[in-house]
C-alpha cells in the first residue's frame, strides 16, 4: 500500500510539473512583481536609457500586453491574445519594424486575474523587469483604470482596445489611448437603434461586477433621453448557479425589450434557463460587448437559440466596408477563431502600433505618446487595419476620433449587421419571435 | 369563532398571494426547490465523507467537474446519453477517490486538520489545473435534446433535467440510508463512524472502510455532476460555484447527516430563490453565506442534533 501511495504521489507530481512546463511553453507565465524602484522617475529615466541603449540591437522590441489569463474571463483574455499574436507574427513576417533596423515586436503577457492589484502589480512587472516600451489591454475596465495610472507614471503609452469605460480617456492621461469606442457611445446607440424600431418598455438587468454597473449606468441614463420608459433595473450574481429568479423579475415586468450584460458562461446559461422557462421579451435582448459576441457563445446554444439576439460592438465580419470579410475569413483560418467581441480591435491596433512605430522610430515612451497625439494614419499598401478604419487619429484626451459603435444581430449563427444603415447589410428581425414561433 | 378567524386568514393570504402575483411566488418555490435538490445531491457525498471521517473534503467541487467532464466527454465521443453514463462515470470516479483516499488522504489522516485542509486544497488546486490545461477555459455544453422538455403546463414550468436531478437527489438519500442501516459494508461504514478505534477491534479494516467510504462520496457528487452537465455549462472552475454552498448546506442540516443535507439543500434552494425574486437576485450568494454564517454562530451543530450515519 505504501509502494501504491508513492506510486500516485510521484505520478501526480510529475503531471504537475509536465502541465507547468507545457503551459509556460503557450505563454509568458506572470510572476509577482518585486521590483519596485525607489521613485517613478529614476525608473522612467533608466527605462528610457535602456530603451535608447538597445534601440538598434536585433532584440525583438517587447510589447506588454495585461490579460485576464486566469479565472472566469480566462477565455477572453486568451481569445484577445490571439487577437494580438496573430498581427505581431504577420508584422515580423513582413520585415517587422523596418525605421528601427527590422527589429521584430514581441508580446509578453501579464496575468490580471481579473483583479486591479494583481493587474497594478503585473504592470509594474512588465514595465521594469521586461522593459515593455508600450503597454495594451486589458480588457476590464477595472483593471485598465487603475494599470493606466501606473503606466503614465512610468511614461509609458498604453493603447487601449478592449476595455470600454469613457473613465479611461475622460482623465485626460497623456500616455493613455483608446480604440474602442466608450460604453456611453454604445449604450446611447443602442437605446436610438431600439426606439427606432419601436420598443418603448426597457427592463435592464447586468451582473454584480464593474462592467455590469457601468453597463447599467449607461442604459439608465441614455434609454429615457430616447424616450424609453424602464420598468426594471436589476443586478444578479455573475456565476450563480441558477438565473430562474432573474428571469422571473423579467418577466413580471413584461418589457419589449431586455437589456442585458453577461460574460460568456453567464450568457449560455442565461439562455438556456430562459428557453427552458419559456420566456422571451416582448421584442427582442439587447446587450453591448461581452459574452453574446463571444464565437463560444454560438457554439454552445446553437445557431437556432441564438437567433435574434441583438450585440453591440465596433465591427462585425460582415458589415459593408472592403476588405472586412477577406479578414474574417482569414483570421478565422489561421486561429480558429472568428475576429469578434475586440479581438478584430486588439488585432488592428496592434497593426496600428506598428505603423505608429515606424511613424515615430524610436522607443521613447514619450516620442511615440507624441507621435499617436499629432498623427493622422492613413492605409498604405502593408497596412492591415484598414478592414475597420478608413484613417486613425486621436482627440487630445486620447480616444479614437473614428471609433463606432455597429449594432448585428443572430441570423442563422451569424452577427449579421443590421445599424448603422451604411454598413448594414441585413434588415433586422424585428419583433424577434418567441421560443415557441421558431 | 376560530373558523370565522381561519376564513379571514385564508382570505388575507389569498390577498397577498395576489399581490405577490400567486402564479409567480409558485414557480419561484418550485424553481428553488429544484435547485435546492441539485445542492442536496451535491451536498450529500460531502456529509458522508465529513460523518464517517471527519474530513472536511475541500476538492469536492472539483469531484463534481470531473462528474461533468465525464458525461460531457461520454455524450460527445461516444454518444453515450448522460443518463445512461451514470452508473460508468460513479465507477470511474468511486475509483479515483478511493485511490486519493488510500494514497494521499490516508496518510495525513491522523495529523492535524490543518494539514488534511491543505492537501485536499491542494488536490482542488491540481484537479482545475489540469482540466483547465487539457480542456481549456471556454465553457462547454451538451447538446442534449432533453433540455428543454418542460413537464407540467400552464403558468407551472417543471424543466425536466432539473426534476430528474430532484429525483436523484431523494433517490439516492434514500438509497444511502437503506445501504448504511442494512448492508455488511453500510453496518462497517457506521462502526468507523461512531469509534474507528472500537470497529478496529472488531476486526473492520478500517482503511477499506475509509476508502469506500471515501470513493462512495466522491462517487455521488459525480453523478451529481453528471445530471447536474445536461443543463449547466462546463467549465474548470465550476466547481466553486457550487462548493461553497455545499460547505453551508452540509453545515445547516448538522455535518454528518445526509437526511439533514437533503432538507438543508430544499432550504437553502428556496431561500435563494425567494431572495432573489423578492430582494435582488444578486442576494442568491448572499442568502447561502448568511445562513452558514448564522448556524455557525448560533447553531453549530447544525438544524439536527445527531448526526445520521
Amino acid at each position: 500500500m505504501k509502494l501504491l501511495a508513492k506510486l500516485l504521489a510521484w505520478t501526480l507530481l510529475c503531471s504537475l510539473l509536465a502541465a507547468g512546463c507545457a503551459s509556460s511553453g503557450l505563454s509568458e507565465t506572470p510572476s509577482a512583481s518585486t521590483n519596485n524602484p525607489d521613485s517613478s522617475t529614476s525608473a522612467a529615466l533608466q527605462s528610457s536609457i535602456d530603451s535608447q541603449a538597445t534601440i538598434y540591437s536585433d532584440d525583438p522590441i517587447k510589447i506588454g500586453g495585461l490579460y485576464p489569463l486566469s479565472g472566469t474571463d480566462a477565455i477572453n483574455g486568451e481569445n484577445m491574445q490571439k487577437g494580438h499574436d496573430q498581427a505581431i507574427k504577420e508584422i515580423n513576417a513582413q520585415g517587422g519594424v523596418e525605421c528601427l533596423g527590422g527589429r521584430p515586436l514581441q508580446m509578453v503577457y501579464g496575468d490580471s486575474q481579473g483583479t486591479a492589484e494583481a493587474g497594478i502589480s503585473e504592470t509594474e512587472r512588465l514595465i521594469n523587469r521586461e522593459h515593455v516600451v508600450v503597454m495594451m489591454g486589458a480588457y476590464h475596465s477595472s483593471v485598465t483604470i487603475p494599470a493606466t495610472v501606473t503606466s503614465n507614471k512610468y511614461k509609458i503609452p498604453w493603447i487601449d482596445p478592449n476595455a470600454l469605460a469613457a473613465e479611461i480617456t475622460s482623465r485626460d492621461l497623456y500616455y493613455v489611448f483608446m480604440t474602442t469606442p466608450t460604453l456611453e457611445q454604445w449604450a446611447h446607440d443602442d437605446a436610438r437603434f431600439a426606439y427606432q424600431m419601436g420598443a418603448r418598455t426597457a427592463v435592464i438587468m447586468v451582473p454584480n461586477f464593474a462592467f455590469g454597473t457601468e453597463g447599467a449606468q449607461a442604459w439608465n441614463e441614455h434609454l429615457p433621453e430616447e424616450g424609453f420608459t424602464i420598468l426594471g433595473s436589476y443586478d444578479y450574481q455573475f456565476g450563480a448557479a441558477d438565473f430562474s429568479s432573474a428571469i422571473l423579475q423579467v418577466k413580471s415586468k413584461d418589457p419589449d425589450v431586455l437589456f442585458l450584460l453577461a460574460n460568456t458562461t453567464d450568457a449560455i446559461h442565461f439562455t438556456q434557463q430562459m428557453k427552458s422557462m419559456n420566456y422571451y421579451p416582448r421584442m427582442a435582448i439587447v446587450n453591448l460587448g461581452g459574452g453574446f459576441t463571444n464565437p463560444n457563445y454560438v457554439l454552445s446554444v446553437g445557431a437556432a437559440d441564438a437567433e435574434g439576439i441583438i450585440v453591440t460592438s465596433d465591427w462585425f465580419p460582415n458589415e459593408n466596408l472592403p476588405g472586412t470579410v477577406e479578414f474574417a475569413r482569414s483570421f478565422q483560418e489561421e486561429t480558429g477563431i472568428l475576429p469578434t467581441g475586440l479581438v478584430n480591435t486588439t488585432y488592428a491596433s496592434t497593426w496600428l502600433l506598428h505603423d505608429v512605430l515606424e511613424k515615430a522610430c524610436s522607443l521613447d515612451g514619450t516620442v511615440i505618446a507624441d507621435t499617436l497625439h499629432n498623427t493622422t494614419f492613413t492605409p498604405g499598401p502593408d497596412t492591415r487595419w484598414d478592414f475597420q478604419w478608413s484613417q486613425v487619429s486621436f482627440e487630445a484626451n486620447g480616444q479614437l476620433k473614428q471609433a463606432q459603435t455597429v449594432i448585428a444581430q443572430y441570423q442563422d449563427g451569424n452577427q449579421v449587421t443590421v445599424y448603422p444603415s451604411e454598413l448594414a447589410v441585413e434588415e433586422p428581425i424585428w419583433p424577434v419571435p418567441g421560443w415557441e414561433g421558431r | 369563532m376560530s373558523d370565522a378567524v381561519f376564513q379571514v386568514g385564508v382570505k388575507a393570504f389569498i390577498n397577498l398571494m395576489n399581490i405577490m402575483g400567486l402564479e409567480t411566488f409558485i414557480q419561484v418555490i418550485v424553481n428553488g426547490l429544484l435547485m435546492g435538490g441539485i445542492y442536496a445531491l451535491i451536498s450529500a457525498g460531502l456529509t458522508l465523507i465529513y460523518g464517517v471521517m471527519y474530513v472536511f473534503n475541500f476538492a469536492h467541487g472539483e469531484f463534481l467537474m470531473m462528474g461533468m467532464f465525464l458525461a460531457y466527454w461520454g455524450y460527445i465521443l461516444f454518444d453515450i446519453s448522460p443518463f445512461l453514463a451514470l452508473p460508468g462515470v460513479f465507477t470511474l470516479i468511486f475509483l479515483f477517490g478511493a485511490l486519493i483516499q488510500a494514497g494521499l488522504i490516508h496518510p495525513v489522516l491522523k495529523t492535524k486538520p490543518l494539514r488534511q485542509i491543505l492537501l485536499l486544497l491542494g488536490v482542488s488546486t491540481l484537479l482545475t489545473g489540469l482540466a483547465s490545461f487539457f480542456f481549456g477555459t471556454e465553457p462547454r455544453t451538451l447538446d442534449f435534446p432533453l433540455l428543454y422538455k418542460n413537464l407540467g403546463t400552464g403558468f407551472l414550468v417543471l424543466n425536466l433535467p432539473r426534476t430528474v436531478a430532484f429525483g436523484a437527489s431523494i433517490f439516492i438519500a434514500l438509497a444511502l440510508f437503506f445501504f448504511l442501516k442494512y448492508s455488511k459494508a453500510g453496518k462497517a461504514i457506521r462502526a468507523c463512524s461512531q469509534s474507528r478505534d472500537a470497529a478496529r477491534l472488531m476486526g473492520i479494516n478500517v482503511r477499506r472502510v475509509y476508502s469506500l467510504t471515501f470513493g462512495l462520496g466522491v462517487g455521488i457528487t459525480a453523478i451529481a455532476g453528471t445530471l447536474l452537465a445536461t443543463f449547466y455549462p462546463i467549465t474548470p472552475t465550476v466547481g466553486e460555484t457550487f462548493a461553497i454552498t455545499a460547505f453551508a448546506v452540509v453545515a445547516l442540516g448538522t455535518m454528518g447527516n445526509f437526511i439533514g443535507a437533503l432538507i438543508g439543500g430544499l432550504i437553502i434552494g428556496v431561500a435563494e430563490a425567494l431572495g432573489g425574486f423578492y430582494i435582488s437576485a444578486v442576494t442568491q450568494g448572499v442568502v447561502a453565506m448568511s445562513i452558514f454564517i448564522l448556524i455557525l454562530l448560533f447553531k453549530p451543530e447544525g438544524l439536527f442534533t445527531k448526526k445520521n450515519i
